[in-house]
């Protein structure tokens, strides 16, 4: 499969021409912004750019506020109060970066499902689709460090939970865990070397981004309908797509615009709102919080760390094979990281021969659970270790996996999905007539 | 339909597990219309200075606010002093330890508007710069976060409440006089009711702090 064919640069200055032959960055940037894009694509195909904003205003606002931010155990705290009251401006850049991080996850997240939901990450885009959650990784290890940084109580008591985890692989994990922290405990040497990593990750997310980018611009974009762009001729093509610049920028701009909006709302009235209150509260190692709570966007897979327990039978199959080596703790951090592990490899489990769920009618049910599941292992993330919870997430986790391991595979074989349209054209055509014709027509839309 | 869906079911399931939240030893905190909430509120400025008053007089005694810089009385939308009283406020109430004079062996001095507040006297009564942030009034319904959406964080429900909801029961444990709140968590503070039992009335306070100055000579 070629890439879909299209103009390329030609330098018409005399200029152009003799930057483009030494360096051809002119034609680098033309091709990536006129890249031609299925023209049916929906509001779902906004969140890349809402991401990318979300890296931008993450980097130039952290920037800022390392010039303030003092990295020491006793002077942390304080330093984040001066950038809140001295600073100018520094409480909205810092409300900017904490809440930045909210959006940013809430956009990774409608970003993966649109993906899931639309066979985004089938042949011939698995590529674009493990680099994509190679940048989750990282963005859930930089959200983690950046929230360590404030050392109030919950980074401290977050830190030495999360760091535990490590703790928890057999034989290594004492080392791992005190190599990690650079101590026996968390303190001074784990507060500088986070720091120095949640600066540091940012700029490999963006090399990631970049990566993500070139992989999806020689596939092209996937669209609602699954269909690819028509191959054989420029002309053909054209009829399938539009270039990225201007008409995806203004539609993408707009909805960012929108997305903002809501979010400069949260920045000003409630920039508090997705933050817990304990961590206004100066870290201390000898009074440990009723509840330790991870930021938000942690909570679906921290309910599956929690949710396999040791009265858990699989746990306890898993403890008796291996002679106890996999305890209940360490299944649960396997648990954790299997649960993304799985969504990786749905490329390889998902058997069916249609890409889109637009045209799969048992999928669509089975994938509206995972996005109910997903929501409400969130839920249960936050409420304490008891029960009812406890066998909740165990309910939660299981449906989790089995989506993955067993119901994806399966639907490609039991069901009879409908047909999708022959070509892009055609699901656009239905949906708004020929162009032009249809926005007459409908002034209001 | 699939958002309505899925919406629809997580609603449900949370209904549905809703009620068996156990009530645990969180104190109760009751709602208050402060004037500052929502979009549109604002800080009362008679009722900052108000408070401003019954800290320094009362609550200062214990509780230290290192965070906050002296010149933040003179913020507009705060209490907003002139830059008079600030500096008289700083002067007349707060001496900082200063390291540099005495010939380097420090000594206290007069604090001036560019100081920050004093730490506490009582090392176990919490700084109260971060209070209202560092405390949440409301939870729930069973974890959802839909209470603070609609009422706010409450940490200055948190407070009110704290302050209000002594039941005048006292108890000793290991030689501690504690005293039953039923806004605190576990039920029993070591803080005694002082702004009741503090020399000010009520009244008396409205009418002395409409302007701190009262006590202080303008410089000018």
């Amino acid at each position: 499969m070629g890439s879909i064919p299209h103009d390329h640069y030609e330098p018409k200055s005399k200029t152009a021409k003799a930057i483009n032959s030494r360096l051809p960055i002119i034609g680098l940037l033309h091709d990536t912004l006129m890249i031609p894009t299925p023209k049916n694509l929906n509001w779902m195909w906004i969140w890349g750019i809402v991401l990318t904003f979300c890296l931008a205003m993450q980097i130039v606002t952290g920037v800022v506020l390392v010039m303030h931010y003092t990295p020491h155990v006793d002077l942390a705290f304080a330093s984040i109060e001066h950038i809140m009251r001295d600073v100018n401006g520094g409480h909205m850049i810092r409300y900017f970066h904490m809440n930045g991080a909210s959006l940013f996850f809430i956009a990774v997240y409608a970003h993966m499902f649109r993906g899931l939901y639309y066979g985004s990450y089938k042949a011939p885009r698995e590529i674009t689709w493990i680099i994509g959650m190679l940048i989750y990784l990282l963005m859930m290890a930089t959200g983690f460090l950046g929230y360590v940084l404030p050392w109030g109580q919950m980074s401290f008591h977050g830190t030495a939970v999360i760091t535990g985890l490590f703790g928890a692989i057999p034989f290594v994990g004492e080392t791992l865990q005190t190599w990690l922290l650079g101590a026996s405990a968390v303190g001074q040497p784990a507060l500088n070397r986070f720091f120095s990593l949640h600066y540091l990750l940012p700029f490999l997310i963006a090399g990631l981004v970049i990566v993500h980018i070139w992989a999806f611009h020689t596939t092209g974009n996937n669209n609602p309908t699954g269909v690819e762009v028509r191959r054989g001729s420029k002309a053909e093509a054209e009829k399938d797509t539009l270039p990225f610049w201007p008409y995806f920028v203004v539609k993408d701009l707009f909805a960012l615009g929108v997305i903002m909006t809501v979010f400069m709302a949260i920045v000003g009235f409630m920039p508090n709102y997705l933050g817990h209150p304990d961590n206004y509260i100066e870290a201390n190692a000898l009074v440990t919080p009723a509840h330790i709570v991870p930021e938000w966007y942690y909570l679906p897979f921290y309910a599956i760390l929690r949710a396999f327990t040791s009265e858990v039978w699989v746990v306890q199959i898993a403890s008796f094979v291996t002679g106890g080596i996999i305890d209940a703790k360490f299944f649960g951090v396997l648990a954790m990281f299997g649960a993304i592990a799985v969504m990786a490899l749905a490329p390889w489990l998902d058997t069916s021969s249609i890409r889109s769920g637009r045209y799969r009618p048992m999928f669509k049910w089975w994938f509206g659970i995972l996005v109910a599941d997903f929501i409400f292992l969130m839920w249960l993330g936050a409420r304490p270790a008891e029960e009812p919870y406890a066998s909740l997430s165990l309910i939660g986790a299981t449906y989790w996996f089995a989506y993955f391991l067993v119901i994806l595979p399966l639907l490609g074989v039991l069901e009879k999905p409908s047909a999708p349209p022959a070509t892009i054209e055609d699901d656009f055509n239905a949906k708004l007539g020929t162009v032009g014709v249809a926005r007459a027509a409908n002034p209001a839309e | 339909m699939f958002k309505k869906l899925t919406t629809g079911l997580t609603m449900a399931l949370l209904l549905a597990t809703g009620g068996v939240q156990a009530a645990g030893s969180e104190g109760y905190v009751k709602d208050h219309a402060f004037s500052f909430e929502g979009p549109f509120g604002s800080y009362d400025q008679d009722q900052l200075r108000r408070g401003l008053k019954i800290y320094t007089e009362v609550c200062s005694s214990c509780h230290g606010m290192k965070f906050v810089p002296i010149r933040s009385l003179g913020d507009e939308g705060g209490p907003h002093l002139s830059k008079n009283e600030v500096r008289a406020y700083a002067s007349d109430f707060i001496e900082v330890w200063d390291a540099s004079l005495n010939d380097g062996e420090g000594d206290y001095r007069e604090a001036v508007p560019a100081d920050h507040f004093p730490k506490g006297g009582n090392a176990n009564a919490p700084d109260l710069s971060l209070m209202a942030k560092a405390r949440a009034g409301f939870h729930g319904p069973a974890g959802t976060g839909i209470n603070q959406l609609i009422k706010g964080m409450g940490g200055s429900e948190y407070i009110l409440s704290l302050l209000t909801s002594y039941t005048g029961e006292e108890k000793t444990s290991a030689g501690v006089t504690l005293y039953e709140n039923t806004a605190y968590p576990g039920g029993w503070i070591s803080m005694a009711l002082h702004w009741r039992t503090s020399t000010l009335s009520s009244k008396t306070v409205i009418q002395m702090t409409c302007n701190i100055s009262l006590r202080t000579s303008q410089p000018s």
